[in-house]
């Protein structure tokens, strides 16, 4: 029991002083590298093509902003100036990248009509004679459009996916397994606190 | 949990089940629209081969063509599946892990991601269907004038 006592009071001491470093009050949810990591996780399995990924790129890009605006939001909440230069760093490189891949990865789509444009101007550049062949040139002309844009849709969705693993792995916010091992660590601080 | 945080999830959560209707909802507009012209197809496309005016020919094309973009519009939007909340897996392990408010801000976070999700998925649906029905339209306007120059 005693050793209990004494277990629930360092992981008080920890918490406590976790929270005077980052400056949260004392039951917030710290929502850190691994907090992000496992959110990914639970909304893991929208499926690739699925509307052209449109539905999934919405959850991923929708988790990368708000954790984007939680590192923001740590840079005021520091109170201690090496780490806040040290998290301020990170937070605007973080920004400066999403919102670079955000751009890049909303350039595919576009470069797909452009390529489809090309390819319609270059079809129909001799016109066919009979009304059935123009009837089969273009639905074949309008399937292979439809091909091509599902396909700048879906590579859209994984260079998003890349993009993002790439500059959190780079900026050491990508905990990978253990996020479940910090999570559950966390979870049993939060616990013992509430006890 | 308290009052605060459980409207909250509440409020989430009807957004979550409004999405699945309206998703419902167009899907079941949508296969309807798919059977009518599918209907029409075949009908369209006999009248096509066997019509000696050469002048109506194109408009004839021009409906079979509307009613072949408009079913192709009609398998787009029937063809995504939804998510409507976080995998079973991180559930068990949330449940597992116990009470805490950490666990409470991933479900929360996790459903707000899924809401923003399904709130665009449904209007890219409904982009889809709008366009399928004024296609379906336009094949049913250019059968119509067909009829009437015949």
């Amino acid at each position: 029991m005693a050793m209990k006592d004494e277990n629930a009071s360092t992981d008080e001491n920890a918490s406590t002083d976790e929270n005077a470093r980052t400056g949260y009050p004392e039951n917030e949810v710290v929502k850190d590298a691994a907090y992000f990591d496992e959110l990914r996780r639970a909304v893991k399995g929208t499926p690739l093509i699925a509307l052209f990924g449109t539905s999934g790129l919405a959850v991923y890009k929708s988790i990368d902003s708000a954790q984007d605006l939680e590192l923001r939001k740590q840079v005021e909440s520091v109170t201690d100036s090496n780490s806040r230069k040290r998290l301020y760093k990170v937070s605007s490189r973080y920004h400066f990248l999403i919102t670079a891949l955000r751009y890049v990865t909303g350039a595919v789509p576009w470069l797909s009509v452009f390529l489809i444009l090309d390819y319609v101007t270059n079809s129909f550049h001799y016109p066919p004679a009979s009304t059935t062949r123009r009837i089969e040139l273009t639905a074949a002309v309008l399937a292979i459009s439809i091909v091509i844009f599902t396909l700048a849709k879906v590579a859209q969705v994984i260079l998003w996916r890349l993009g993002s693993f790439t500059i959190r792995y780079l900026n050491g916010m990508y905990t990978g397994r253990r996020a479940l091992s910090k999570t559950s660590e966390v979870n049993h601080r939060d616990t013992a606190e509430l006890d | 949990m308290t009052v605060h945080e459980d409207r909250l999830h509440a409020e989430v959560d009807r957004e979550l089940d409004q999405i699945r209707s309206s998703c419902e909802g167009l899907a079941t507009r949508s296969g309807l629209l798919i059977t009518a012209t599918g209907i029409a197809v075949p009908i369209v496309a006999a009248r096509l081969t066997i019509t000696t005016v050469n002048k109506l020919q194109p408009v004839l094309a021009g409906a079979l063509l509307a009613l072949g973009i408009a079913t192709l519009l009609g398998i787009l939007t029937l063809l995504p599946s939804l998510t409507t909340g976080p995998r079973a897996s991180s559930l068990q392990l949330w449940m597992s892990i116990g009470s805490s408010p950490r666990t409470s801000s991933l479900l929360y976070d996790a459903k707000v991601a899924l809401v923003k999700g399904g709130a665009l998925r449904v209007a890219v649906m409904q982009a889809f269907f709008r366009l399928q029905a004024l296609t379906t339209v336009t094949a049913l306007a250019l059968g119509l004038w067909y009829s009437a120059r015949k």
